[in-house]
Formats: C-alpha cells, structure tokens, sequence
C-alpha cells in the first residue's frame, strides 16, 4: 500500500511524527509544564482545523467561531450542573446544537460575502457573549461557571495529565482525519471550485448553497467538542473568554499562519502559535494588556500579506523560487 | 413617559448625529475602496486620546480640532501607504486581516502607552445644560451635532458639487472604469481614505468631552459604526447620517425600553436583521453582492 | 431540446432582452449572432439560470426551467462556458475538469476516469498539471469546454469560444465542436468568428437590441438586407 500511494502518505509524515511526539510525552514525560503544554497545543490545533473546514476548505471566513466553542462549553456544564448528566452526553448535545445553529450561520453565509459575513459572525458571537453574560439565573452570568471536580471517565475529568492527553489526541486525529477525506473527496473537489470561483461552481452544477451549510455546520460540530474539552481540562467556564472575540481570532490565526485548506496547516499554525504564544507571555508580560498581543497583530498583518496562502504553502514556494532563481 | 419624550427625542438626535459623523469615514472609505476598516474604532479612540492629550496641555478639544485634522491627514497618509494600499486588490482574506491585525496593534499600544484607565475630558463650560422643550442637553452635545451636521453638509456637497467628488463617486462605482477614464484612481483611494481618517478624527475628537477615553472604547464604538453604516447603505453619506439617526433612537429607546445592559443585544439584533434583510443598507451602494471571487 | 418562450429581461429602464422566442432541435448546432451589446450573452445568462427572466419561460428537454438556479439547469444537461473565462485559477487543469466531473460521477476514481478522457478528447492532456492561471487564452477556451463537457451535458451554451485564437486555434476549436455534436451534443454558441459561424451551423439566429430579429440558414442570414444594415449601417445596403 505505501508503494502505491507514496505521494499522499508523504503528506501525513509531518502531522504523523508530531502526534507520535505528544503520544511519547505523554507517556514517558513527568514534565507537568510540557505536558500541559501538549495538551493545549493538541486542542487548539483540532480546533483550529475544524475552524479550516468553513473556514479554508469552504472560503466562509468565520469571526465568530467563539460562538460554537462557547455553545459547547455551556452545554455540557449546563447539563452537568442542572442536570446531572456526563459531560460526555452534554458534549454531544453541545455539538449537535452548535450544528444546528450552524446551519443557520450558514443560510446566512450564502447571502453575504466577504467581509459582510465575517461582521455577522462577530455580532453573533459578541451577542451570545452578552447573553451568556447577563442570564444570570441560567449561566451564572459573568462570575462563570465552576466544573463539578469528580474523577472518573463518565465525568469527564481526570487527575492525570496522560488521559487528558490521550482525549486530546484522539480529538485531533478526528478532525485531521476528516479534513483529510475532505482534501480528496467530492464534497472538497467541489468545495475547492466553489471557494476558486463561485459563479463557476455553480455553472458547473456545483450546490454551493448546500456545500457551504455542510461545511460550517461540520466545522461548528467538531469545534463545540473543544469547547467542552477545554472547560472540563479547565475546571472552570469563563464567558469572557469562552465566547470571546480574541478567541475567534486566534482559530483563524492559527490557520493563515499554517495554511489554510490544507490539512496540516492549522496543525502547525497550532504550534507555532501557541508556542509563541507562550514564549512571549513568559517575556514580554501576561495579561490582556502587553506587547505580545502586538506581536500577534503584527504577525497577522505580515503573514497575511506576504503568504497568505500560509506557511505549509508559502515556504516551500519560497524555497523552489529560491532554489530556481540562479544565484547572481 | 410623557414628560421624558422631549428629553428622549433631544438624546436621539443629538446622538444620532454624533453617531452619523463617527460612521461617515468608515462608510466613505469602503464605498470607494471596498474595504471594510476593521480598525475604524481604534482610529476613533486614537482621536479621544488625541484630544485627551491637548486639554491636557491646556489646549481647548475644540481648538484642538485644528491640529487634530492635519495630524489625522498625516496618520491617513501613513496608514494608506503602509498598510491599505497593498491590500487593495487582494482577497478578502488579506483585507479583513490586514484590518483587523492593525486593531490589534493600535488597541494594545494604547493600552501599553496609557494605560487602562478611564480618561474623563473635563469642559469647564462642559457641564452648563441648556432646556430646550423640557429636555435638557449640554453643550458639548450641541457641538459635536452642529458639528456633524456641518461636516456631513460639507462632505456631500464636495462629492456632489466638486470635479474632485465626481472623480471620488467615479472610483467608487468602478475602479477599473474610472483608470480607463483617466482619473488617478491611487491618489483618489489616497485621498479618500486620509479624508476618512479626518472625519473619525474629528469625531473622536468633539466625542471626548462626553464619553471616557479607554483603550477599548473603539471596539464598542466601533459595533455602533457599523451598525450605523450596514443600515444606512455601505458607501452613502446621507445614508450614514440617516443610520445615524435611527441608531440614535435605538440606543435611546432601547436603553429605556430594556435597560443599559440589553441594549447591546438589540444592536446586535438590529445589526444581524439588516445585514440579512437588506445588505445594501437604505441608500447603499451595491456592496455585498458585487464582490467578485477569487481575485 | 431548448425552447425559448418570449423571454424579456430589464435592468431598470433598459430593456436587454426583449420578447425572444426560438426554439433549438437536438443535435443541432445553432449560432447566435449580432453586434456588441446586442444581450446575446444576457440571453445565455437567462438560459442557464444566473439571470432570471422578467417575463417568458423556458423549457428544456421538455421541462420547465425558469427560474431555475445555475446548479440544478447544469445537472439536467445544459452546462455552459463564459465569455470572460473562470477558471479555477489556483487549481491545476486535472482538478478543474475533476470538480466538473464530480458533478456527473459521485466516486473518484470514476471521476478520475471521465476526466482523462475528457482531456484526452478536448487535446489538454499535456498540461493536466499545470495550474490554470497560467494557461493561454486559447487552452483557456478549451479548459472552459472541458470542464462543462465533464458535467456529462446533452446541450451546451458556447460563448465566443473562439474568440482570440489564432488561426491553427480556431481550426482546432472547430474541429473540437464538430466532433461534440457527431457525439451527440446540441450546441448553441454566441459567436463574433463569422468563419465559424458559416461553417459551423445548421442555424442561425440575430439578435439586435434584445430583439430577435431573423433566423435561418447561415447563407440566408448573411444575405438579409437587415442583418446587412445591422451589422455594418445603412450605407452598405445596395438599392
């Protein structure tokens, strides 16, 4: 089989030997601080893919993804809380739920473009956080929401890091995967032409009105699943960061930076950001104040104009050119 | 309820027009250029700061507004050539991040200069109110509207009257077409979006005596923009004054109707309806169905 | 297998298309001529759905199209090319033709299949890499034709397919177009290449100021004392 498909196996080598390095530091580190800082790379790196299926496979750039992540976090600690069930069943309501409303963010996405559309999402996602924040007798309002800490797997909690590793793992092996079948399926070919030249794709037979409900409703389901996982590895539900707009932000970030509508961008835009994310808190001052949030703002504008297409697809483009070009 | 009508009505349109003048750059810049400045809030609290700054220094915001308008035409200048111009014909993907990174940055070197303290500009004749029909307005207030009427009246006659505005809607309504005429559409885009820049500036600046200055204000001010210009029409002034005014009422009578803390969502409510109902706004231009794929 | 019922289309005051009622048989090919701005191509944007009609209706292989989205008229048989080509610029000339083919084809490598032959057929195999941007003008035409030839069409809308290429181009691209309708594609094209025109067609028809106003055999066409005055004034009328 490797002989036959050599070319696509190739593509996996990357993301293949970084899940087998977490899979290693979970297992063998005792590094409390390392492994955290896998956890949290995993997670954001399934996030951010799952942001790629509307967000780079489908062209609907989406502000407002905080808003899915935030629903599935309320969710399964709502159900928790109120009603005794696992997180594990709040998780899939959670997710089924945001697909839902995906779908209607994606009734809304066939009538604006562009800009317009990201706007929506913003406002949708900046108004949920204002009722999240003040329904007080259903969320707590803005103090947040504690997570009941009882060990054990139907609570979805557990005292060792190496679990929440494993979960994570899993989480982001999923949505690898199904961002893989998208590249070579139906549904990405058409999804590529739509987000190449709508009026094309739609010539050509191509349901872009479908194709663009399917995709961020998808990427609405696997992002909520996030936001349960966070909150419980968390132990506590902030509406101020769970549905915030710096949140949104940094899932599309975190693609543009890797490259979007590929697989292993968002996975390596994940770890470059979260990384440095990291290291400039640790440098230059924490907070939400501080100047590595300038540095993300200008790494954003930077990125975005000189490879927009992201890192996975600009480097190597750089590299071909520079090895083309004969030096002088 | 009676007896706050008056007061109601006067907070309306005072706002209204305050509201009108913040919206009138944002909505000019994207009816030119296409490009929706997800930074517009940031320039509007530059602007605060800006006039913050001068009282400081003894210098009255109003005289202010002397500096305030070349400095602003400067960081325009600066702005568009770093930063805009290079965005122009790019996808969507680049505009709106090039934008939005700019916020970023402009927020947070606020906060890390000044800190996240609320500024209060103080007019010593800032609190005098005058009663008119039983509502009671202040005199800032009463500036900052005449004020946005005399700039929206200023803007629309130059577009209207001048060459230069004939060449500005020209661009406006197709770029390509307007090269082919022979009008510099770069230096129009050029002066176009430092034209923006002013009218934020001049807003921020006559804004200052009646709200705090913070870091953040622009990110809610800047929701109210765009509420202002997705209803009154991307790219039209007098739509941008109009949306003004109803923005103005909402935030009047949503604030009475269902309290400070709601309001927002009424915004957003009102913000998300529009953009879904009627894209082009009431006088817009055809924006949101005009942009063109893959560029 | 195409037919037109008083189809009128405004845009505001201006009338584009005005009352046109024609009829294509299958396995025709019919022309569409007439000067520049004439709605030729509005006529063809009705046709396939990306503009709806004001009045008229249109029915094709027997069913009622009007106002019928692009996507669904595609997948009843009636695909399309543009005048100004769309490429899927970043794409290379496989996929281009694969997403078409993902249209007809649900599984790859049936999709796959389809679409070596489709390259094969419209003679683009060679650059079945190569990223579309970077394709001439005239294997641009030709990926355009290929794409909607993967939609597995029984009719097809050309529009000035031919227009810009050179005279080895424009023997290929009719020899291509000759070839789709012995296989049993009805064709309609929008042409300015009167070459192809007399050549090509079984029919043709002119449109004027969104009027149709004469149909009938290439000869008969090019002697219509209207089509004369049309096309080059009335100076050029003789008697």
């Amino acid at each position: 089989m490797i002989r036959r498909y050599p070319n696509e196996l190739r593509g996996h080598l990357w993301p293949g030997i970084l899940f087998l390095g977490a899979l290693i530091v979970a297992t063998a580190s005792s590094n409390l601080f390392l492994q955290d800082a896998v956890i949290v790379i995993l997670l954001w790196a399934a996030i951010a893919s799952a942001w790629n299926i509307s967000g780079g496979f489908a062209g609907q750039l989406s502000l407002g993804h905080a808003a899915f992540f935030g629903l599935g976090a309320y969710t399964s600690t709502l159900m928790n809380v109120h009603l005794g069930l696992s997180p594990w069943v709040g998780m899939l309501c959670g997710a089924v739920l945001a697909a839902v409303v995906g779908v209607f963010i994606g009734l809304a996405s066939t009538r604006l473009r562009g800009p317009y559309f990201a706007m929506a999402t913003i406002a949708f996602a900046a108004a949920l956080q204002v009722v999240a924040g003040r329904w007080y007798s259903l969320t707590g309002g803005n103090e947040g929401i504690p997570i009941p800490f009882k060990v054990g797997f139907e609570n979805f909690m557990f005292s060792s890091k190496f679990s929440w590793n494993i979960i994570a793992l899993v989480y982001v092996i999923a949505v690898y995967s199904i961002a893989v079948w998208i590249e070579h399926s139906r549904f990405g070919f058409q999804l590529a032409g739509m987000r190449e030249n709508e009026s094309a794709a739609e010539a050509l037979g191509i349901h872009t009105r479908w194709l663009k409900i399917a995709a961020i409703s998808l990427s609405a389901f696997m992002t909520a699943l996030g936001g349960t996982f966070y909150v419980q590895y968390a132990g506590f539900l902030d509406p101020g960061y769970v549905l915030s707009f710096s949140l949104s932000i940094k899932f599309a970030l975190m693609c543009i930076i890797g490259g979007m509508a590929t697989p292993f961008g968002p996975i390596l835009g994940a770890l470059l950001v979260t990384v440095l994310e990291m290291y400039l808190r640790a440098h230059l001052g924490g907070g939400s104040s501080g100047l590595y949030l300038i540095v993300y703002g200008v790494l954003l504008i930077l990125v975005v104009r000189l490879m927009p297409e992201g890192l996975i697809i600009g480097v190597p483009k750089l590299w071909q050119r520079m090895r083309a070009s004969p030096v002088a | 309820m009676t007896e706050l009508l008056p007061q109601l009505i006067a907070s309306s349109i005072l706002l209204g027009g305050i509201y009108g003048l913040m919206s009138m750059g944002l909505t000019l810049i994207f009816g030119v250029m296409r490009i929706v400045n997800f930074a517009h809030g940031e320039f509007l609290m530059l602007a605060m700061y800006l006039a913050v700054g001068l009282a400081a220094c003894g210098i009255d915001p109003y005289m202010g507004l002397l500096i305030a308008i070349p400095v602003s035409l400067i960081f325009g200048f600066a702005v568009y050539k770093c930063v805009v111009s290079p965005i122009l014909d790019q996808p969507h993907v680049v505009q709106i991040f090039t934008t939005l990174g700019l916020s970023i940055v402009l927020q947070n070197a606020a906060l890390l200069m000044w800190g996240a303290n609320f500024r209060q500009l103080q007019l010593p004749y800032g609190d005098r109110v005058i009663l008119v029909f039983g509502a009671a307005i202040t005199l800032p207030q009463v500036i900052a509207f005449a004020a946005a009427g005399m700039f929206a009246a200023m803007l629309f006659l130059a577009i209207r009257f001048t060459y230069l505005g004939k060449a500005i809607r020209a661009t406006a309504e197709d770029r390509k077409a307007a090269t082919l005429m022979g009008i510099d559409t770069n230096r129009i885009c050029l002066l176009t979006f430092c034209v923006g820049t002013a009218c934020v500036a001049v807003s921020g600046v006559l804004m200052a005596p009646l709200y705090a200055t913070y870091p953040t204000i622009g990110a809610n001010l800047a929701l109210t923009a765009f509420v202002v210009v997705v209803l009154g029409g991307m790219g039209s002034i007098g739509g941008a004054l109009l949306g003004g005014m109803i923005v103005g009422v909402l935030d009047v009578a949503g604030g009475y109707a269902v309290g400070t803390s709601w309001k927002e969502v009424l915004y957003f409510i009102v913000f998300i309806t529009v953009l879904l109902i009627r894209p082009t706004g009431l006088f817009g231009i055809r924006g949101a169905e005009e942009f063109d794929e893959a560029r | 297998m195409l037919d037109v019922r008083n189809v009128t289309k405004r845009f505001g005051g201006l009338i584009a298309v005005e009352s046109v009622s024609f009829s294509v048989t299958a396995g025709q090919i019919v022309g569409l001529i007439g000067p520049n701005g004439a709605g030729k191509t509005t006529l063809f944007n009705l046709i396939a759905g990306a503009l709806q009609p004001n009045e008229g209706r249109i029915a094709f292989s027997g069913k009622d199209i009007t106002g019928w989205a692009p996507h669904g008229i595609c997948r009843m048989g009636l695909a399309r090319t543009f005048q100004i080509t769309k490429p899927f610029r970043r794409l290379s000339v496989l996929k281009n033709v694969m997403i078409g083919a993902f249209t007809s084809v649900h599984e790859r490598c049936r999709a796959t299949e389809l679409t070596m032959g489709i390259l094969n057929e419209t003679g683009l195999t060679a650059w079945r890499d190569t990223l579309a941007s970077s394709l001439p003008v005239g294997l641009r035409k030709r990926l355009e034709i290929a794409r909607a030839l993967a939609t597995k069409p029984r009719m097809l809308l050309l529009d000035e397919v031919m227009n810009g290429l050179n005279p080895t181009e424009l023997r290929e691209m009719m020899h291509l177009i000759r070839r789709l309708q012995a296989s049993g594609l009805t064709i309609l094209l929008i042409e300015h290449v009167m070459k192809a025109v007399m050549e090509l067609c079984h029919s043709v028809m002119v449109l004027h100021h969104g009027q149709l106003i004469v149909t009938g055999s290439p000869a008969e066409v090019c002697a219509d004392r209207r089509v004369i005055e049309v096309y080059l004034g009335e100076e050029y009328l003789l008697g």
